[in-house]
């Protein structure tokens, strides 16, 4: 079993010292203070990893140093948790608005990084005013999955609105042969997002959604009041990745959020590893 | 009197576990060389617990089981709400009920080198909201 969206933060093996975890603290979770950044060694994440039965987890870091002043992790630190476990798998992250942001691709896919994550809210840019960049080409080249933000945000000072389902579509519509993972079941535009994946098989959806009670209360309201989970079954089931979030939310919590949806074995079995692999392994 | 602090790490492994800390208490008075005074043991977590029973793994799986019954996962608790100092939704009520329902401290008497507990008496570390590093501290009070 793979998750498809893990922020490793807050690593004691990363040398980091702990003002520039605060920092970090600061821009990706909250402006409040009041508690230290929850440093862990690596084999706390792994014993996370075992206890959810997971395998395999893709590591998201954010390029944001021109908006924020400082990454949600580099590429670098994202190679260098992988050399720490063969568990894992990296991604990587550029800022498209940096006239370096190419050179940096480069490199990431030289220390054999294997997809792209982009956080629009974050970052500070328009999905709009990138849709013509040169990266696109080499993501296309690669065959690299690109995982992409949408929807609502506890981040602070990022709109729920800075990337939403129109924005997925222009990408899928734009690069049928790039393969997007929405973030977060693009909550709270779930359905919209679930239409569009329906028509672009090049859409993935991921399950990283928990903004209120528990994942799986969460899970269950989005199934009853937003979209039919026949829809899952029948029409996106090879469009769907397991997603924790983690450290925002414990894996296996999220994973009991999934499990216990009342869809086939076939497609959780599809959820949980097949799509991701599938997304993984097209170089 | 004097007094010595120790911290240590503990690392869990499962969501909710029970961990037999005796043999470090016992570990530390030794090498802290009390002969007379106290010990204290806290845990710096507001989802784990210290006890102290039978060292029985029948009473560790009544411990859990029971817990889990007082205080089931599923229930809708005021808790489970976006808290802004986290950054994220707290879902964790339960494991915070049976941290307070058990306890986050213990305290032994120490004489003549012998830190005086029954011989049935095992000293446990409750694991509420794991796996996850965890920190202990036990400070030695000499006289």
């Amino acid at each position: 079993m793979i998750d498809i969206h893990l922020h490793p933060l807050f690593i004691n093996e990363l040398d980091k010292t702990i003002d520039e975890w605060r920092r970090i603290k600061t821009v990706f979770l909250t402006e409040s203070q009041i508690l230290s950044p929850p440093m862990q060694p690596i084999r706390a994440v792994l014993s996370k990893l075992d206890a959810a039965n997971i395998q395999k987890a893709v590591l998201l870091p954010i390029d944001c140093r021109r908006s924020r002043g400082v990454s949600i992790l580099g590429n670098q630190d994202i190679q260098k948790i992988c050399f720490l476990s063969n568990r894992f798998v990296g991604f990587a992250s550029i800022d498209p608005l940096d006239s370096h942001g190419l050179d940096y691709l480069e490199d990431a896919h030289a220390i054999g990084l294997r997809g792209l994550k982009l956080d629009p809210g974050l970052q500070l840019f328009a999905v709009k005013d990138i849709i013509q960049h040169p990266m696109w080409k080499f993501i296309e080249k690669w065959r690299w999955p690109v995982m992409l933000h949408v929807g609502y945000s506890f981040v602070p000072h990022v709109s729920m609105y800075s990337c939403t389902v129109k924005d997925v579509e222009m990408l899928v519509d734009t690069y049928p042969k790039i393969n997007f993972i929405a973030a977060h079941w693009g909550y709270p535009n779930s359905l919209e997002l679930c239409l569009t994946a329906i028509k672009y098989p090049n859409l993935f959806i991921d399950t990283s959604a928990f903004y209120f009670d528990s994942p799986t209360k969460f899970h269950r309201d989005l199934f009853e009041k937003i979209i039919p989970l026949s829809v899952v079954e029948k029409s996106l089931r090879h469009q769907i990745c397991f997603g924790s979030n983690a450290p925002k939310v414990y894996i296996q919590d999220m994973k009991l959020a999934i499990e216990e949806l009342p869809l086939s074995d076939k497609t959780k079995l599809a959820i949980f590893q097949s799509n991701t692999e599938k997304l993984l392994n097209q170089r | 009197m004097n007094t010595i602090i120790k911290h240590f790490n503990i690392e869990t492994h499962k969501p909710i576990e029970i961990i037999n800390i005796t043999s470090l208490i016992l570990g530390f008075q030794k090498e802290a060389g009390i002969q007379d005074g106290m010990i204290y043991i806290m845990t710096r977590h507001t989802t784990t617990a210290l006890l102290v029973t039978e060292g029985l793994s029948c009473i560790e799986e009544d411990i859990l089981g029971n817990l889990d019954r007082l205080f089931p996962k599923q229930l809708d608790y005021h808790h489970h709400r976006y808290l802004p100092d986290d950054g994220c939704v707290g879902y964790n009520a339960e494991a915070h009920l049976k941290s307070i329902f058990t306890g986050y401290f213990l305290y032994f008497p120490v004489e003549n080198h012998l830190i005086l507990k029954g011989t049935r008496q095992t000293i446990y570390l409750v694991e509420l909201y794991g796996p996850a590093s965890r920190e202990i501290i036990i400070q030695g009070w000499i006289s």
